[in-house]
């Protein structure tokens, strides 16, 4: 993986992106605006600011575990488990630790983060975000059994479970192939 | 607008407080790595999370969300599965709106496959969750990677279910 060769063009990309998401905000502002008037462009910006007074407490706390997780969880462990050279036993682990995550993703980003920087190659978190995404067992319980019923979960559960590996897999066959260009 | 604290603003402080006592009682400057690890990353957000918060909002806002239910009948079969799965990754919010979305649809006929997909499209895509967390703090090209890994999975699933169905 070759996240740490080319700290140049990261940091390029990295202080870009607020600038194209500006630019994002800016388009999506005028089609607000003419879809829905000066009304709809208020009401949404409130809406972000309702959001935000939520947000920034639980970012806050978020960041300090994603700090404190990284100089915490010894380094060597990460690359053992789900660096590089963990193969098959870090996607399933990978995926087993996706499936118990409970919570949102103020939660299960900051984790990733964590991880990454201890050490945990990146399609080792492609495949705990898709386990997280797809297989956690907080929200079957607490969404869908009760709205739909045993067999509906029985069934969605069985057909993603493959999935995570799969993304992981596909995820490492892309970064192979991007190498020679980068 | 109350700022009193919600269940996993609380979880996530006393997570943050629990980590920090144990850098505490490690030592070993532990603590002082901690808050520069802690302090690139809020760099990192600051400018981004209030933006991305206003993208979302607006797309929110001009995203009609109504128009979805008779398109992803169980009779749709393979165009009901994707049509599914880009609605589902649309849907700008947590599982408080998804679900309750996906319920409406199930009640207003749309096929179990189709409703699998969509589950699915929301859980690997959910815009908001892209434009709030994963591009703020994991990076562009992080991003498109998972994009690309995972972006045929939503379909899939409920290919896997046509199927399954089919051999029941």
């Amino acid at each position: 993986m070759p996240d740490g060769e080319k700290p140049a063009r990261k940091r390029s990309s990295e202080s870009r992106s607020p600038l194209i998401l500006a630019g994002l905000v800016g388009a999506s502002g005028v089609l607000c605006y003419f879809i829905k008037g000066t009304d709809g462009v208020v009401a949404s910006l409130e809406g972000d600011l309702a959001l935000l007074a939520i947000m920034v407490p639980r970012m806050i706390a978020a960041l300090a575990i994603a700090g404190l997780v990284q100089v915490l969880v010894p380094k060597d462990l990460v690359a053992r488990w789900l660096g590089d050279a963990s193969g098959y036993r870090g996607y399933i682990l990978a995926t087993a630790a996706g499936m118990l995550t409970p919570g949102g993703p103020m939660l299960s980003f900051p984790l990733v983060l964590a991880l990454k920087a201890a050490g945990a190659n990146t399609p080792a978190l492609i495949t705990y975000l898709t386990s997280w995404a797809l297989l956690g067992v907080h929200r079957v319980v607490m969404w869908e059994i009760p709205l739909f019923g045993t067999e509906f979960a029985v069934v969605r559960y069985l057909v993603s479970l493959p999935m995570p590996i799969l993304a992981g897999l596909i995820t490492t066959a892309l970064i192979a192939r991007m190498k020679p260009v980068t | 607008m109350s700022i009193a604290p919600d269940l996993p603003t609380v979880f996530l402080w006393v997570l943050a407080a629990v980590l920090f006592g144990v850098a505490v009682v490690k030592g070993e400057g532990r603590l002082g790595e901690a808050f520069k690890a802690t302090s690139k990353l809020l760099g990192m957000v600051v400018f981004r999370l209030p933006l991305a918060l206003m993208l979302a909002g607006f797309l929110s806002q001009v995203m009609p969300s109504d128009l979805v239910g008779s398109s992803i009948g169980a009779e749709t079969g393979l165009s009901g599965v994707v049509i599914a799965s880009v609605v589902g990754g649309l849907v700008p919010s947590g599982p408080f709106v998804s679900f309750p979305i996906a319920l409406t649809l199930f009640k207003s006929g749309a096929g179990m496959p189709q409703l699998i997909a969509f589950i699915s499209g929301w859980g690997i895509f959910a815009l908001h969750r892209i434009l709030i967390y994963e591009w703020p703090l994991m990076g562009l090209r992080f991003t498109a990677l998972r994009f690309a890994a995972s972006g045929l999975v939503p379909p899939l699933t409920g290919l896997l279910a046509m199927a399954l169905m089919e051999v029941y």
